[in-house]
């Protein structure tokens, strides 16, 4: 067990070494030629099975909806997720709020989200010494990236409200998974973790739901927007809309989908919703990165 | 078919083997090589397969490209034998492979062929013309399948190492061949010598030297075996050529000395073989003449014969027991049975007739008599002047003759089979007796029956059990003796009328004596009433008394006269012997010869029987007649006269009474017993004094019907009669009548059976009769005493000194030889004075008994005697 992530680890830094060079020459080799194809990109937020496995009935629901047939695609990491979504490699894209935002001048909007809002939070064991956000002073702690919110930049201010530096007082890494950060802090690689919270009710982490204490929370964060591009014809979206709509929490079919995308219902909206959020976020550091 | 040697053989059966065999392991081993292999093979390219698909899922999620082909690159260095790696995405687009020119492409669906087998969606696949095995996988992640692995792994070891274990195979079963072909030799030239040595005993045994010595073989178990297995065949054989021998010579005996003709003859009749006695039957002198002639030809007597045999033998193949006239050689027939058989061919023609010949001309003569012996019996029965009929267990009429269609109108063969008392209702009143027969098969006779409605019609019906032909029946014989009966009533009115002419004497004397006392009378009284002083009244009336009285007698001698001498029908009524007894002496009075004593000794009281009053007096009255001839008109001494005794007892039949008279069926009897003191008789002539017409008498003196009758009358009662006589001293004629118990006359007087005076001591039985010996000594044993038994009168006494003292009483027979029994008494009172002697005498008691008691016998026993009565008087000897 110990040593796949290790061997993963070195894996995913030589593929996005590598990455760097090819991707572009791949892109273009696999930009959708085929009108009948609707590539479905899906932020990053889980491993690639995971979240394949995730949105596949979805995507199932779409193509018969559509008539067309719908490839689901992620990225490595969130940087890569947001430059292939910026050489527009997708028709429809999941993507974090934090990512929408930088996305948005690159022609998406937004036509449906999952309700009702989520939270972020810092999870510590519960035999933990660390009871509140002052004690994470120069202790590690593992975070999703910088382009989270409910898992990274949310705290900032925190701490910072708490005289703490950040960059100097506490030792963040990134691990990019969910998964990674909940068991780097059970494993006691890390004192603290920052995760989005609901992440705790999926089935996968049952057996440890109870291990750890949230010793804070974020403020509410929309749920990850579903955004198209521009371009995309009127009744497609309205189709794609009503799939959406159409998932029922009263069928156990449906109601399955919604909770393993952790929301009670998915409903039309558009970019207006997110400007609220945007407004508190935009001054974070990750906004003034490219 | 063509033989080959045994070593042959088993070269030939070991190359065989050995190459078959070594064919079968080796290709078992590499079929099972090549198929372990590729199992193998196949769990390598699938685990590499499937691990490629799972490793490499999420950079086609993630669209990361790149490190895929760099990652097939690592897998296909690993393993030397993993050839060429694809992977493509849900399109069948190479997205990445070891041959880089293929990136790009779009991936072969169908690679050397179809899917050899499909497991878990893997697709196997053997490139035969580049020796691969090729295993394509989906990259599947949840129902979404998102592109193909593939990996071809190299064959070429494997096929290399298939074709060494072949090639090692094909040398190891070379060698193999070579060791087999060299033992298979070795072990021909081990088992051919001995198996040559049994052929030629074999050979030897075969050409019926059984004697031949037997090769041994010991070191081969089968051989062996096969040595001991010949040994005692020929040993079985020998004994059975010997059994075969006796047996032949036994059978050729039989043949030759059989009663039965025997022959063969061929197909055409043609004699083959006969044995003598063929040639006995039809007096043929030699075979060879007889095989000279043709069955068919010349022996068969007629066409029509051979015809009805050919015709048997062609339906059933035999004839059995089929008679039929042959000609004999001196030309006359004879009439065999004949029983043959034909022996076939396998084309169905006949080849041989066998079979044998018996003469039955005396067995169809004796069936000819037979058949006229039973027609003649037949005629016998028809022409019976009695009914016969027989019936079975059933009462089914089995036989009926002429005389009972006569009685009854019923022909016989409306009359067999039907129940007889549906035909002749008459006899349902003997269905009792008809069942009584059937039942203990003891015959029974009805006398004089009146069988059918018509009343002057007697009949004797006689019921007797038939055992015929093992089923039981009866026969019923109905003998109409209504004739007889009228001849016999013809025969006793001539008896009597003989009694009555014997009487004649004697009543012509009283009856002159009646007419003279009338006639005297008469002439007095005239002579007196002639007389001038005439007569007075009373006197004549005195007179007139005396006729009347001498009338009087008359008319009681003719009334008894005419009862005797009339014709009457037999009617069994009560009768009081006592008055017979009475009615015989009145009659007697006058007419019996005067020299002759009657004494008369009644019962003590009314003595009933069932008989008819005139037969039972014309029975006493016989019997007294001929006790007076005995002591008078028989006599040729010279002397004339003496007693007749008439007495009448009571008798209790015992066992010992009824084991000397088996005719006594009841247990109560009166006995009338007349005895005289006459010439007595032999018992050569006592056994035959009841055969009709048999008389000791001069002729013109007797008819010798009378003791006939009284034997018949007496027989008709339910009566028998017992004789006791001696020569020079007289007869008893006992007759016995079954005791009629009438209303109001209690029996209680008689003896109880029960009632036996017992006792004890040592009692002397002097009796020159040996039955009457030996039946006092039983009896005396049974009531309790112990026995000693004497011969006559001398022996008596000399036994009588001996034991004189144990001896409590002497039973003494009066009549005997050597010494009588008065002369025995006489000795013994010189022995002992006191001597206890019972006298015992089959006569009555007369002057010489009266005169022996008068010497001091104690008791005096009446012949024959009973066990009560000799028991009762013996105690008494004893006790007094």
């Amino acid at each position: 067990m110990d040593k796949i992530p290790c061997r993963s680890t070195i894996l995913w830094g030589a593929v996005c070494a590598f990455s760097v060079l090819i991707v572009p020459l791949l892109g273009q080799a696999h930009e959708p030629l085929n009108p009948n194809v609707i590539k479905f990109g899906i932020f990053p937020y889980q491993s690639p099975k995971t979240i394949v496995e995730i949105y596949g009935p979805l995507a199932a629901r779409l193509e018969k909806k559509l008539g067309k047939k719908i490839i689901i695609s992620s990225a490595p990491d969130a940087k890569i997720f947001l430059e292939k979504a910026r050489n527009q490699g997708c028709d429809l894209l999941l993507s974090a709020p934090m990512a929408y935002y930088k996305l948005r001048p690159a022609g998406y909007k937004v036509i449906a989200k999952g309700i009702p809002a989520f939270y972020g939070g810092a999870i510590v064991r519960k035999d933990s010494e660390i009871k509140t956000i002052e004690q994470l002073k120069g202790k590690k702690v593992a975070a999703m990236g910088e382009h989270s919110y409910c898992a990274y930049s949310f705290i900032l201010p925190q701490l910072e409200a708490k005289g703490i530096n950040p960059r100097k007082d506490v030792e963040f890494q990134f691990l990019g998974k969910v998964d990674s950060v909940i068991y780097g802090v059970i494993n006691k690689k890390f004192d603290a973790g920052l995760i989005k919270i609901d992440t705790l009710d999926l089935p996968a982490f049952a057996g440890v739901r109870d291990q750890v204490t949230i010793i804070t929370r974020s403020p509410e964060i929309p749920q990850f927007p579903f955004v198209v591009k521009i371009s995309m014809d009127a009744t497609t979206i309205a189709a794609m809309q009503e799939v959406f709509a159409a998932l029922s929490p009263d069928n156990p079919e449906e109601l399955e989908i919604l909770e393993s995308m952790q929301v009670e219902r998915i409903v039309t909206a558009t970019d207006a919703d997110y400007d609220g959020f945007y407004e508190q976020i935009k001054d974070t550091d990750y906004f003034r990165q490219p | 078919m063509t033989s080959f040697r045994l070593r042959t053989h088993l070269i030939v059966y070991c190359t065989l083997i050995t190459l078959l065999l070594t064919a079968a392991i080796v290709t078992l081993y590499t079929s099972r090589f090549k198929n372990y292999a590729i199992d193998s093979l196949t769990a390598r390219g699938k685990v590499i397969t499937i691990h490629t698909a799972f490793s490499v899922a999420d950079n086609l999620i993630t669209e990361s490209y790149a490190p895929l082909q760099k990652f097939i690159q690592e897998v296909a260095a690993k393993d030397a034998g993993v050839e060429a790696i694809q992977i493509s995405d849900a399109e069948g687009v190479i997205l990445a492979a070891t041959e880089v020119k293929l990136l790009g492409a779009m991936m072969d669906q169908d690679p050397a062929g179809k899917c050899m087998s499909v497991d878990e969606d893997v697709c196997l696949v053997i490139d035969a013309k580049h020796a691969q095995l090729i295993v394509t996988a989906p990259i599947v992640v949840g129902k979404i399948e998102l592109g193909k692995t593939r990996v071809s792994l190299s064959m070429r070891d494997l096929l290399s190492n298939l074709h060494e274990i072949q090639s090692n195979g094909v040398i190891i079963g070379l060698c193999f061949w070579l060791l087999a072909v060299g033992i298979g030799s070795f072990l021909a030239r081990y088992l051919t010598i001995p198996v040559q040595r049994f052929m030629a005993a074999a050979d030897s045994i075969s050409q019926g030297d059984c004697n031949v010595q037997i090769p041994s073989a010991r070191w081969v178990l089968e051989l062996d075996r096969f040595g001991q297995a010949l040994r005692a065949m020929a040993g079985t054989i020998a004994t059975r050529e010997l059994a075969l021998q006796v047996s032949e010579r036994k059978f050729r005996h039989l043949f030759e000395r059989a009663i039965e003709g025997i022959f063969v003859a061929d197909g055409t009749g043609q004699l083959l073989d006969v044995n003598p006695a063929f040639l006995r039957i039809l007096s043929a002198a030699s075979r060879e003449i007889v095989f000279k002639q043709n069955l068919f030809a010349n022996i068969f007597e007629n066409e029509e014969a051979l015809g009805q045999f050919k015709e048997l033998i062609a339906k059933q193949g035999f004839v059995k027991d089929h008679e039929l006239a042959l000609v004999k050689s001196d030309s006359t027939s004879v009439i065999v049975s004949l029983t043959c058989h034909v022996i076939k061919g396998d084309d169905g023609s006949i080849h041989k007739y066998e079979g044998l010949i018996r003469d039955i001309s005396a067995q169809k003569n004796a069936e000819k008599e037979i058949v006229r012996m039973r027609n003649y019996l037949n005629n016998i029965i028809e022409s019976m002047p009695s009914m016969l009929v027989t019936l079975d267990a059933e009462s089914h009429v089995t036989q009926w003759n002429s005389a009972a269609y006569r009685l009854t109108g019923i022909s016989s063969a409306a009359a067999i089979g039907r129940k007889i008392y549906d035909i002749a209702p008459f006899l349902s009143k003997y269905s009792e007796q008809v069942d009584s027969t059937n039942r203990q098969h003891d015959p029974i006779t009805l006398y004089r029956e009146q069988v059918t409605q018509d009343a002057e019609h007697l009949y004797n019906v006689t019921f007797f059990p038939l055992v015929a032909n093992g089923v039981n029946g009866i026969a019923i014989r109905l003998d109409d003796i209504t004739e007889l009966d009228f001849k016999e009533q013809q025969l006793r009115q001539a008896q009597k009328m003989e009694s009555v002419g014997t009487l004649a004497g004697g009543l012509a004397h009283d009856f002159n004596n009646v007419l003279a006392a009338v006639l005297g009378n008469l002439s007095l009284l005239q002579y007196r009433l002639r007389a001038p002083q005439g007569l007075p009244a009373h006197e004549i009336l005195e007179y007139l008394e005396r006729m009347e009285s001498s009338g009087q007698r008359a008319v009681d001698m003719v009334r008894q006269l005419l009862t005797l001498s009339r014709k009457h029908q037999i009617d069994l009524v009560p009768v009081d012997l006592n008055l017979s007894v009475k009615h015989v002496r009145k009659l007697g009075e006058n007419t019996f010869d005067k020299s002759v004593q009657v004494v008369v000794h009644p019962a003590e009281c009314p003595a009933y029987v069932l008989a008819d009053a005139t037969e039972m007096e014309q029975v006493i009255l016989n019997l007294c007649i001929n006790g007076i001839h005995a002591m008078t008109i028989m006599r040729g001494d010279g002397i004339w006269g003496g007693t007749l005794t008439i007495a009448i007892d009571k008798v209790v039949v015992d066992p010992v009474f009824q084991k000397r008279h088996p005719e006594a069926t009841g247990t109560l009897y009166w006995k009338v017993s007349v005895s005289d003191t006459g010439i007595g008789m032999d018992t050569k002539t006592a056994a035959k004094i009841f055969d009709p017409f048999f008389t000791t008498k001069e002729q013109g003196k007797g008819t010798g019907l009378g003791l006939a009758m009284v034997y018949n009358i007496v027989r008709q009662e339910q009566g028998f009669i017992d004789v006791y006589s001696e020569p020079g001293h007289g007869s008893t004629f006992s007759v016995y009548l079954p005791l009629l118990v009438r209303e109001g006359i209690s029996v209680s007087s008689a003896i109880n059976p029960l009632a036996i005076i017992r006792g004890e001591g040592l009692v002397l039985v002097v009796d020159d009769d040996k039955r009457v010996r030996e039946m006092a000594e039983n009896i005396l044993e049974t009531v309790g005493y112990t026995v000693l038994t004497a011969e006559n009168g001398k022996e008596g006494v000399e036994k009588y000194q001996q034991h004189q003292a144990g001896i409590k009483a002497v039973l003494l027979d009066m009549a005997m030889p050597v010494m009588s029994g008065r002369e025995a008494f006489v000795e013994m009172k010189k022995i002992n004075p006191d001597v206890k002697v019972l006298l015992a005498s089959g006569f009555r008691k007369d002057d010489r008994v009266e005169e022996i008691l008068g010497l001091g016998v104690k008791e005096f026993l009446q012949k024959p005697y009973t066990l009560a009565s000799l028991a009762k008087v013996m105690k008494k000897v004893i006790d007094s």
